[in-house]
């Protein structure tokens, strides 16, 4: 076995050995789901649709956005911080291997831990609480995990790219859930783009975050024309490449400036 | 041959200086007063394969930064360092294959999981064949017993233990070269006495050249033919560890005791204390041999005890710090 693939198991191995934060998330994630499905009951009050998406496709949005939160946990940004602030990653560049492929194996590990610990028992809750949040097709469902995927890797460079700064700042302090608080908002995964006003939906367009959430999401529900998708799914191709362009490059540049703490 | 040049080495970093008082934390909101410290300054030296060299020197002596520099951790501000005729600066990747790392104070074996499961890892790491990673593991086991705590959850290894598995996990992929720092620091004397037995039987074997980092001088007497002293980032000695004892404590002591009360001067001995029976005689080595001064003596008057004391490595090397303090400044 690969020893990238070796990292990515040991993570899993060591994510079920943790079981209450796995019980705690699950309830709180429950709640989330149930709190949002009587909003949009709410929200829409009979009417039949809203921008293209009825009541029942919001359901299904929120439930699979719920899921996804959960498969969308970066560690990599306190993985750097910490490394740095305790001097460790001194270890983690010791070895023969590129440090930011074994932290990628870390987190795909952890989401993949996530995919059976969380995400499972919540679309089986969600079954069992508003029925099953079934795709617009299976061609849909394959657009929305290959959309999926790359938004994987969009979100993750974004926290890797955090995690930068902090061989500058040495800490990340509260930075790391300022972002994840923009993020949620502007990835589209409470609120669809498509409620906002024009001019600040297009400003949201724009920028990358939509293309974690969002993007996914619309094409599961169906929301997007195929043409659309292929548009968007390219658009989101070029912010991933552009976006690992800038972190290699950011990278290289923070690895020269490296200092150790620690005696 | 050398497996290890280094030539003018010098780290320099900026250190914030922060003013005192509240006024102070204000002002250094907008003003940042910084002043460049040298941590190594102009260090040069080589290695020849199969050699312990002992690196020592006071706390914040340079010693850790050079070790990060060797290993390619850590840039440094100018100079070149050559591992096995490769710059770590410039091809990581291919230098740290060949190394083998231990940090006393830093552990890189994985907190939650069982011992072997690090190696396993490792062996991914560094593409150890099947049969090579059973026979290391088998020779290191042999010196080590490390199978006894195999497959215990390391947080649960005593400190003493867990430094064997980090030295296990530094010698899966026989490096070459292998840099420990403080690889004594806390243990036992039965730990130490393992560690150090381990460090003689690697170096024997395969010889592999090592680094050691260590406050213990116990460490350095028993293993390095050679040392390379460090203070204020810079090299104030290096040599073997007899030569350093000649000179910074060319004297010995002996010590006689007589049946009566008696004064004997020689030549080539100062008589530096006479109490009651006991004589205490101050001579040089390269003057005269303790035997020689013990016959000169019994002529004049019977011997009852003798005794020899020699220079005490722990002042030799605190002798070379001041030194070496007063040089610079």
């Amino acid at each position: 076995m690969n020893a990238y693939l070796f990292v990515s198991k040991i993570r899993i191995q060591t994510a079920l050995a943790y079981r209450f934060n796995v019980i705690s998330t699950i309830l709180i994630q429950c709640l989330i789901m149930y709190a949002m499905s009587c909003f949009w009951a709410a929200a829409y009050s009979g009417a039949e649709k809203v921008s293209g998406a009825s009541q029942r496709d919001m359901i299904t949005y929120t439930t699979i956005s719920v899921i996804m939160g959960n498969l969308l946990t970066m560690g990599v940004q306190n993985r750097i911080a910490r490394s740095v602030r305790t001097g460790s990653v001194a270890l983690d560049l010791l070895k023969p291997v590129n440090i930011y492929g074994v932290y990628l194996a870390e987190d795909l590990g952890d989401c993949a831990a996530a995919f059976f610990q969380k995400a499972v028992p919540l679309l089986l809750v969600g079954t069992v609480l508003f029925g099953f949040p079934m795709p617009a097709s299976a061609v849909h469902l394959l657009l929305f995990l290959f959309s999926f995927a790359i938004g994987y890797l969009i979100n993750w460079i974004l926290a890797a790219l955090l995690g930068l700064c902090a061989f500058k700042t040495l800490t990340l302090g509260p930075l790391v859930n300022a972002k994840g608080f923009i993020m949620k908002l502007l990835s589209g995964s409470i609120f669809p783009l498509w409620f906002f006003p024009a001019g600040f939906r297009q400003v949201l367009e724009a920028l990358p975050f939509m293309n974690i959430y969002q993007l996914p999401l619309g094409i599961y529900i169906g929301q997007y024309a195929m043409d659309e998708i292929m548009l968007r799914t390219a658009l989101q191709l070029f912010w991933c490449a552009a976006l690992w362009v800038l972190f290699d490059v950011l990278q290289k540049k923070m690895a020269a400036a490296i200092l150790i703490q620690g005696g | 041959m050398n497996i290890i040049e280094v030539s003018h080495l010098v780290k320099e970093y900026k250190k914030i200086k922060k003013e005192r008082g509240l006024r102070g934390a204000v002002k250094n909101l907008f003003v940042q007063n910084t002043e460049t410290v040298r941590a190594v300054d102009d260090i040069s030296f080589s290695i020849e394969k199969g050699d312990i060299v002992g690196y020592i020197g006071p706390n914040g002596a340079g010693k850790s930064t050079t070790v990060k520099m060797l290993s390619g951790i850590m840039r440094p501000t100018s100079g070149e360092i050559l591992i096995d005729g490769i710059s770590p600066q410039e091809d990581r990747k291919r230098v740290v294959r060949n190394l083998g790392v231990v940090f006393g104070q830093r552990s890189q074996l994985n907190w939650d999981l069982r011992l072997g499961e690090t190696f396993e890892l490792l062996k991914r790491i560094y593409q150890i064949e099947d049969k090579t990673y059973t026979e290391n593991l088998g020779t290191l086991n042999e010196i080590f017993q490390i199978d006894r705590f195999i497959d215990t959850p390391v947080r649960q290894l005593s400190l003493g233990q867990r430094m064997r598995g980090d030295l296990v996990a530094a010698m899966l992929h026989s490096p070459e070269v292998l840099f420990l720092d403080e690889p004594t620091i806390g243990l036992d004397v039965e730990a130490k006495y393992s560690v150090r037995k381990f460090i003689k039987e690697i170096n024997q074997r395969g010889k592999t050249t090592i680094i050691l980092t260590t406050h213990d001088l116990g460490d350095i007497q028993e293993l390095c033919q050679r040392v390379i002293i460090i203070n204020e980032g810079a090299i104030i000695e290096d040599g073997s560890l007899d030569d350093l004892i000649d000179k910074i404590a060319p004297y010995r002591h002996l010590i006689i005791d007589f049946y009566h009360p008696v004064t004997i001067p020689h030549p080539h001995a100062e008589l530096v204390s006479v109490r009651e029976a006991r004589s205490v005689y101050r001579f040089r080595k390269d003057e005269i041999t303790a035997a020689r001064l013990i016959e000169d003596i019994s002529h004049t008057a019977p011997i009852k005890e003798v005794g020899l004391e020699e220079a005490k490595i722990d002042d030799i090397i605190r002798t070379v710090y001041q030194q070496g303090s007063t040089c610079k400044a």
